[in-house]
C-alpha cells in the first residue's frame, strides 16, 4: 500500500489528523528529493564505468602496456580518493557512485590484464575474482543496486557446467521447479532476517534476498518461455517482447508516480535500470565509439544534476510553479 | 584510527591487482620462451575486447623444447566444453585483418604462439607468429587486404 493510501487509512480511523496527514506527505516529499539524485547518480556512474570498460576493451594498442596500466591504476585512485572525500564529507550518494565506479575499475583492471598478458581463463573465475576483489565496496555501499549487481556477480560465477545441470535438472522437471521455488524463497526469508539485524551497517543481505526471489520470478517465467513463447521466435517477436516489457515497466513506473508510491517507484526505476543495461549490452558494435559514447551520456546526466541542483531553488520561484 | 581503516580497505584491491599484474609482467620478461602450433577463430569479449581463440596442435609442435622432451599438454590454456581453449587478445582496430588471415589461410601457412614457461606455472602467451613473422608486422597485414 502506498503512503498516501496508508495515512488516508488513518485519517479514516482518526489515528491522525488531516493537517498530520498533509505534515507527513510533505515531508517525505522532501526527504525523498534525494531519490532523484541518487537515480541519477547511480545511471551516470553505470554510463561511466561502462565507457572506461569499453575503451579497455578495445584494446587501444596505440598505447604502450605501461602506459594503458598507469592510466587505469590513475582513474581507479581517483575513483578512491572520490569515495574517501565523499565519505568525510558525509556526500553518500556520491561516496555510492564512486563505490560502484570503483567496482566497475575492478572489472576493467582484471579484463585489462588478461588482455595484457593473454590469459585464457573463462567467465566464472574473471567474476569470482572481481566479486572476491570488490567485497570492502559492495560492504561500504548504500546503494541497493549496486548490492544486488554484485549478488549477480557473484551468482553468475558458478561453474557453467554445473549450472548448465542444475538448470538442466529444473526446467525437465516439474518438482524440480517446485523445489527450486521453495528453497529460493525459504533463503529469500533467512536474507531478510538477517538484514533485519544488521541492516544499520550492512545492505547485502537485503540484495541476496532479492536476487532469490528475482531467480524464483524468472525461473518461472523461463518455464512459460521454453513451452510456450519460445517456439515461435522471430525477429518480429522479439521487437514485440522488447517493446512489451518496455510498456510494462513504463506503466508500472507511471502507476506507483500517480500513487505516490516512491518504494514502488524505485522498485521499477530499478528493473528498468537493469533492462536498459541488458538491452545496450546486446547493441554494443564498436567498443571504442560505445565506450566514448556511454562516457559522454554519463558525464551529460552528471552536468545536468549539477545544473538542475544549482536551478531548481530557482525553478521553484517561478509563478507557474506557485 | 577509524579513517586509517577505511583508506586500507579501500586501497587493499587496488594493491592486489597492481601485485597480480607487476607479478604476470615479472613471468612474461623472465621465463624461457617455447614456441607451439595453433589453430583458431575470432570471437569478442565485451569486458575483455576481441581475441583469438585457438586451440593447440601438439601434432605439429616441437616437444623438444620441453624438459624430457614432452609436451606438457595440461598445463596450456583452460578446459571448456570443446577441448583445451586459449586466447590472445588483439587490438579492435585490426582484429577484423587477423581474422581474416585465421578464415584464408592456405594450407602451407604455420599460425604459433610463442610462450613465457616455466614447468608448474601458468604459460604466458607472448607473441602471435604467422609463418614465423610477428603477426602485425606490415608485411603479414599487407597480406590480409589483398
Amino acid at each position: 500500500m502506498s503512503l498516501k493510501n496508508k495515512l488516508n487509512t488513518w485519517v479514516q480511523r482518526s489515528l491522525i489528523t488531516k493537517e498530520q496527514q498533509e505534515k507527513i506527505l510533505t515531508f517525505e516529499r522532501n526527504n525523498n528529493s534525494g531519490f532523484v539524485a541518487k537515480t541519477a547518480l547511480v545511471i551516470a556512474g553505470l554510463f561511466i564505468g561502462l565507457g572506461i570498460c569499453l575503451i579497455v576493451a578495445a584494446n587501444w594498442d596505440v598505447l604502450p602496456t605501461l602506459y594503458k596500466f598507469t592510466l587505469d591504476f590513475a582513474a581507479f585512485g581517483s575513483f578512491l580518493y572520490g569515495v574517501y572525500y565523499s565519505h568525510q564529507n558525509k556526500r553518500e550518494h556520491f561516496k555510492d557512485m564512486f563505490l560502484f565506479l570503483s567496482f566497475l575499475m575492478i572489472g576493467a583492471t582484471i579484463g585489462l590484464t588478461a588482455q595484457t598478458f593473454n590469459l585464457s581463463g573463462g567467465w566464472s573465475s574473471f567474476a569470482l575474482s572481481w566479486s572476491l576483489l570488490s567485497i570492502p565496496y559492495v560492504l561500504l555501499s548504500r546503494s541497493f543496486s549496486f548490492n544486488f549487481i554484485w549478488s549477480f556477480l557473484l551468482f553468475s560465477s558458478i561453474s557453467q557446467d554445473l549450472l548448465d545441470k542444475f538448470f538442466d535438472y529444473i526446467f525437465n522437471h516439474f518438482e524440480g521447479l517446485v523445489w527450486f521455488v521453495l528453497i529460493a524463497s525459504a533463503l529469500a526469508y533467512a536474507f531478510d532476517m538477517l538484514y533485519d539485524l544488521i541492516k544499520k551497517k550492512i545492505l547485502l543481505p537485503k540484495a541476496l534476498s532479492k536476487l532469490c526471489v528475482f531467480s524464483a520470478y524468472f525461473a518461472l517465467i523461463n518455464i512459460a518461455l521454453s513451452y510456450g513463447l519460445a517456439h515461435n521466435y522471430n525477429h518480429k517477436f522479439t521487437f514485440l517482447a522488447v517493446l512489451f516489457v518496455a510498456l510494462f515497466l513504463v506503466c508500472r513506473m507511471f502507476w506507483a508516480f500517480k500513487e505516490q508510491n516512491i518504494s514502488s517507484f524505485k522498485h521499477n526505476a530499478f528493473l528498468a535500470e537493469a533492462y536498459i543495461f541488458v538491452f545496450f549490452a546486446s547493441l554494443f558494435d564498436d567498443l571504442l565509439k560505445s565506450g566514448f559514447g556511454f562516457i559522454l551520456c554519463g558525464l551529460s546526466i552528471l552536468l545536468l544534476f549539477y545544473i538542475f541542483k544549482k536551478t531548481s531553488k530557482h525553478i521553484q520561484k517561478l509563478e507557474i510553479f506557485k | 584510527m577509524r579513517k586509517k581503516l577505511l583508506i586500507i580497505v579501500l586501497v587493499l584491491p587496488l594493491l592486489c591487482l597492481m601485485a597480480w599484474a607487476s607479478f604476470l609482467g615479472f613471468e612474461r620478461r623472465n621465463f624461457s620462451e617455447v614456441t607451439v602450433s595453433i589453430t583458431g577463430y575470432d570471437p569478442r569479449d565485451l569486458l575483455s575486447g576481441r581475441y583469438i581463440a585457438y586451440q593447440i596442435d601438439w601434432a605439429k609442435t616441437d616437444c623438444s623444447q620441453f624438459e624430457n622432451g614432452v609436451c606438457p599438454e595440461t598445463e596450456f590454456c583452460f578446459e571448456a566444453e570443446w577441448g583445451r581453449q586459449c586466447r590472445f587478445y588483439v587490438s579492435e582496430l585490426l582484429a577484423p585483418r587477423l581474422d581474416r588471415l585465421f578464415r584464408t589461410r592456405q594450407k602451407n601457412d604455420v599460425f604459433e604462439v610463442v610462450y613465457a614457461y616455466q614447468k608448474g606455472r601458468t604459460p604466458l602467451a607472448k607473441k602471435l607468429l604467422i609463418n614465423g613473422k610477428d603477426w602485425n608486422s606490415p608485411l603479414i597485414l599487407g597480406r590480409s587486404v589483398r
